[in-house]
């Protein structure tokens, strides 16, 4: 999941897209770790364990739970377990980049 | 002389109490023994090419949850009725690609076990595997904790089908079911966040907001984050 995680990141740089985490790690430390030494870059809220609060609140139980949001917030896509957002990411950035040009 | 042959035939016609019980609990220990052995033969080339640097290709299809499918099914026929069955059960339903085999499977499941107490740990399976089926343990089931979990399982498998549906059985839940504990908490707040996610965490409805702290202690919003595409990821580090 990491090599995918980073190459996406790295590849949307400069684009108006963001990976954010909700992390359920028990030791906050040892994850601030791993992330330093796996280079991942994206911020993650720390929800302190599998059923933390935020967790809770999106009803999530399997790990990990991936959602799409386009640029207005709407949710446009959800999976439980690993699947391949990529096309669909970039038809939505596509369209932020054309909305945020339309705005100039 | 005859009342002692009497006796030994008797002894011999009915088995001593709780015989078959731990006769199926030894072959289903042999039998998971076995299994995980296997599973750590199969794994073994790649720990061995991974120790020396080198990839390896597993192939999947001689994985153990499939070669074992038989031992599981030949287990299910001489134990039946016995919670070990349940265990066998539940892998044969879970790994097997052949259909039919899978709804012999299910069938047994539902015959043998649908009034009993044991189908518990084989509900989750039953969800993505034989949803339908889950209709007949809800009907069939004397047990109103099996009853609330069949139903919350199958409402869960229906959230993004028939939506509808899925509402009246969780509400229905949540009416009827506070007294019924899973993990800590009850169907009825289960159903609650069933009902949430329906309702405002489906596809087309704008995410509620996320606030809190990042792992370095930072707070932080979702909405700090308004006109970028998000990625939001759900994970941990295990």
């Amino acid at each position: 999941m990491y090599p995918h995680e980073r190459s996406l990141v790295n590849r949307m740089k400069d684009r108006p897209f963001v990976l954010l985490g909700v992390n359920s790690d028990i030791n906050r430390e040892k994850t601030r770790e791993v992330c330093k030494s796996k280079d991942l870059t994206w911020r993650s809220w720390w929800d302190r364990n599998t059923s933390g609060p935020i967790s809770r609140h999106w009803n999530v139980s399997g790990w990990p739970t991936i959602y799409i949001l386009d640029h207005k917030g709407v949710i446009r896509a959800k999976s439980v377990g690993f699947k391949d957002f990529d096309p669909l990411i970039e038809r939505l950035v596509a369209e932020a980049e054309a909305g945020a040009r339309a705005n100039d | 002389m005859w009342k002692t042959g009497l006796l030994l035939l008797l002894a011999w016609l009915v088995p001593p109490a709780g015989a078959e019980e731990s006769d199926s609990a030894a072959a289903w220990e042999q039998l998971d023994r076995d299994y995980k052995t296997a599973e750590r033969r199969f794994y073994k080339p790649w720990n061995d090419a991974k120790a020396r640097g080198k990839p390896y290709a597993l192939d999947y299809t001689k994985h153990p949850s499939r070669t074992f499918l038989p031992r599981f099914l030949a287990f299910v026929r001489h134990n039946r009725g016995s919670d070990e069955a349940v265990k066998a059960l539940i892998h044969v339903i879970r790994y097997t690609s052949d259909q039919k085999e899978r709804g012999g499977a299910v069938a047994v499941l539902i015959e043998d076990y649908a009034k009993s107490q044991a189908i518990r740990p084989a509900i989750w399976i039953l969800r993505s595997r034989a949803p339908d089926s889950l209709d007949m343990l809800i009907e069939m089931s004397p047990h109103r904790d099996i009853q609330g979990l069949a139903m919350l399982a199958r409402a869960q498998g229906l959230k993004n089908t028939d939506q509808a549906r899925a509402l009246r059985m969780l509400k229905d839940l949540q009416r009827k079911y506070t007294d019924v504990v899973e993990r800590g908490s009850t169907l009825a707040y289960k159903a609650e966040r069933e009902i949430f996610e329906i309702e405002n965490l489906a596809v087309g409805k704008v995410a509620p907001d996320i606030e809190g702290e990042d792992l370095a202690g930072v707070s932080f919003k979702l909405s700090d984050y308004r006109g970028k595409v998000v990625m939001l990821d759900f994970w941990g580090d295990w």
